[in-house]
């Protein structure tokens, strides 16, 4: 019983524990003379495995930056414009996780997600032809049309 | 107590997930071309789409590759010559979007064709290196037809470039650019507004830009990607780095530790 409940009071809290951290480990330049930020990210708690070689046992991830990324910025705003890529990777994280633990692959979707999508349906008014390089008509079932143009790059 | 602690201790190992880094298996990688066949003529899809791609003319197969690339062929075009699938709607996110290639051309002299799907003028969208070393993508929007466009330079000849171009997918979209995993310059002058449309009779490429168009690509081509969603700068870097595919993970697996 014991078990039971601790096991529960874990998943509990593991559920209410979402967080993704990153963490700037190291920085170089790279073989092409670009700025390289090296980050160590965190999915509550746990390292996210990467492709790169470690740094001090760390599972790193690269972010490269240019100096025209940076002009005209002070040097508090390089580390915001640098923190902000952190923050966008870990936000793609968070993403990813939530994607993972809904939903999958096709077959869940067709299986836990498509029950009612037979018999349902959907009525168009409108449509467009194509009738020349520049020009398309927008066009109804009563036989009128109107002219949309468009533009050629 | 010595069971609860044990019982801790299990459930904990359990619940700690390692992520095997596979853009292939990605949700939101709606193709990718990995290109390491090395032979036959065709190119198969390692997303969950399977939108394999036929040869039209004579691509030839030749070794080595980008450092990155996970295989160890690519394809050669010499002006004449695509990859193309018929139409599938996973080809045809009407939100965000991104473009992923390695390219190498010979010179800088003519209008080529990357990544393209849909109709000039009409609908879809396509990635071009152009002969004055930009680098374009075009998104033809709902708003009458209008293109929307980022351009980045690149004037490399004779060596393999990386490139990788989004989409926000917002109606005022942003794009965003990144060549060799940085962040290119003039990556966001994204113009008109409104979201992608398609046909669902038009063909994805690879080596051209779209029906109508004409651009064939002159240079060789490698590991290539669609995706419906942005690639963050650090995911550029990463698939810069060590390719779209991480051969000693199995595809979506979550690892676990034990």
């Amino acid at each position: 019983m014991r078990i039971i409940l601790v096991l529960i009071f874990c998943l509990m809290t593991s559920l209410a524990y979402a967080e993704v951290t990153g963490e700037i480990i190291a920085k170089d330049i790279d073989e092409k003379g670009n700025i390289r930020i090296w980050t160590q990210y965190k999915i509550d708690g746990v390292e996210v495995e990467s492709r790169y070689p470690k740094i001090d046992g760390k599972y790193v991830y690269a972010t490269r930056f240019a100096a025209h990324n940076f002009a005209g910025l002070s040097d508090a705003q390089i580390e915001l414009r640098i923190l902000r890529e952190t923050k966008a990777q870990s936000k793609n994280l968070f993403k990813q996780e939530f994607i993972r633990k809904t939903i999958s692959t096709n077959n869940e979707i067709f299986d836990k997600h498509l029950k009612t999508i037979v018999g349902k349906s959907i009525s168009v008014e409108t449509a467009e032809i194509k009738v020349g390089d520049d020009i398309t008509l927008e066009i109804k079932t009563d036989g009128t049309s109107s002219i949309k143009s468009i533009l050629i790059p | 107590m010595g069971r609860v602690l044990l019982s801790l201790f299990l459930f904990l190992s359990l619940a700690l997930p390692v992520f095997a880094v596979d853009y292939t298996s990605d949700a939101n990688c709606q193709g990718a071309w990995l290109i390491e066949e090395g032979e036959g003529t065709s190119v198969a899809d390692d997303s969950q789409n399977t939108n394999n791609l036929g040869f039209a003319g004579d691509p030839t197969w030749a070794t080595a590759t980008p450092a990155a690339a996970y295989s160890t062929s690519y394809l050669s075009f010499d002006g004449d010559d695509r990859l193309s699938a018929s139409y599938d709607a996973s080809l045809a996110p009407t939100g965000a979007l991104s473009l992923v290639t390695w390219a190498r051309r010979p010179a800088k002299d003519v209008d080529d064709g990357l990544i393209g799907f849909g109709e000039r003028n009409s609908n879809g969208y396509m990635l071009r290196w152009y002969s004055n070393n930009a680098v374009l993508i075009y998104l033809l929007g709902e708003d009458g037809g209008a293109w929307h466009n980022a351009t980045i330079g690149a004037d490399d000849v004779a060596t393999w470039v990386h490139f990788v171009f989004c989409y926000d997918g917002a109606v005022d979209g942003v794009a965003t650019a990144y060549k060799n995993g940085v962040e290119a310059k003039g990556g966001d002058n994204l113009s008109g507004d409104g979201l992608i449309v398609y046909d669902n009779d038009e063909t994805f490429y690879l080596a051209y830009s779209q029906a109508g168009q004409g651009a064939y690509f002159t240079g060789d081509m490698d590991e290539s990607a669609v995706f419906s969603d942005i690639i963050t700068l650090t995911e550029a870097s990463d698939i810069y780095d060590n390719g779209l595919y991480e051969a000693s993970a199995a595809a979506g697996q979550v690892i676990m530790i034990f």
